[in-house]
């Protein structure tokens, strides 16, 4: 079969992938905040993760894009699509990166290190949008959630990929080492 | 991204080398920011104030024991006192239609957000209430916020 960049298998696994990650982001903005406002484990990003390892980082984009945006439409809150979009695209270019280029590092750590950026990011543009600089108080903190939140789904994924067949991923070759 | 075979299929590997030095990374990061903000956050927890879309329409001293409400067609403040407890409903319009409930504790020097109507998650509600000075709770959609007094930072604009 050829490897096209987008066949049919990839676009079926990036929609399925898109599919659960919004619904999962749409589940996970019914529930409070954990410990602060914006923190949250991010399920989500387990899909992302998936999508951008085995799919490539376009397909990753997708998924993304389609949580974050049509997310915020259904769970009511679109808003938030302002603290979540910069953040989003940010932490995925820095996870899309390392996972492309660094051969030493594993998939939990990028996804901690996703999950540390992502949410002190998010606080930056908070501050930036309402004038409000009291918030940055909250900095190390959102930093700490991030991490381990980050590490959780880092941890997923490693655990999904043990489990689950690559191809069910639309994965054409093995995970993405080069 | 570091990869292992197992049985003959290649897998995600939990931990490799390179981890160490985004580890380290990391924790130098979050140290850095308990420094920043312990050396910026400074204040002299005098009291709290309340503005809505940027207007003030609530200050409270602590000390004092005493509060002012800015009168605001707008933005209306009810207010009730128990003992060392201040309630108040601020409205974020003119019909009464969003409010958001807060408990100021004169004793306790301290303010919260106890309830609001304005999103399923309630992030005003659930964040940390301001102590010591320091932290800020923001209501974004009914533009809200609840910030202390004294020691407020240059770079704040409301």
């Amino acid at each position: 079969m050829n490897d096209h960049f987008f066949s049919t298998k990839k676009i079926v696994s990036c929609a399925v992938l898109s599919a659960l990650a919004l619904v999962s982001f749409t589940i996970e903005n019914l529930f409070p905040p954990l410990f602060i406002p914006g923190a949250r484990i991010g399920v989500s990003n387990v899909f992302v993760l998936l999508s951008v390892v085995y799919a490539g980082a376009p397909c990753g984009l997708i998924t993304l894009l389609t949580k974050i945006l049509l997310g915020s439409v259904f769970s009511g809150n679109v808003s938030a699509m302002l603290y979540s979009l910069p953040s989003g695209l940010l932490s995925f270019s820095i996870e899309a990166l390392l996972i492309k280029r660094a051969k030493n590092v594993s998939v939990v750590a990028i996804s901690g290190l996703g999950g540390v950026c992502s949410l002190l990011i998010q606080n930056c543009v908070y501050c930036l949008i309402l004038g409000a600089t009291e918030y940055l108080v909250y900095a190390p903190y959102l930093a700490i959630v991030g991490f381990l939140a980050g590490l959780t789904v880092g941890f997923i994924v490693f655990l999904l990929s043990k489990t689950v067949p690559e191809k069910f991923f639309g994965a054409e070759k093995r995970p993405r080492d080069e | 991204m570091k990869t292992t075979v197992e049985n003959g299929k290649e897998t995600l590997s939990p931990f490799a080398v390179g981890d160490v030095i985004v580890y380290i990374l990391i924790a130098t990061l979050i140290a850095s920011l308990f420094v920043f903000c312990a050396t910026i956050f400074k204040s002299e927890n005098e009291g709290v104030e309340i503005f809505a879309s940027g207007e003030k329409v609530f200050s409270c001293r602590f000390d004092d024991d005493d509060f002012t409400i800015y009168e605001n067609e707008r933005f209306p403040v009810v207010t009730e006192r128990r003992g060392d407890v201040l309630l108040l409903t601020v409205y974020a319009d003119s019909s009464k239609t969003s409010h958001n409930d807060v408990e100021i504790n004169f004793k306790e020097k301290t303010a919260r957000v106890t309830d609001a109507d304005c999103s399923p998650s309630k992030d005003c509600a659930h964040t940390p209430e301001i102590r010591n000075g320091k932290g800020a709770i923001i209501c974004v959609p009914h533009k809200i916020k609840i910030l202390p007094t004294g020691g407020k930072l240059p770079l704040t604009t409301g």
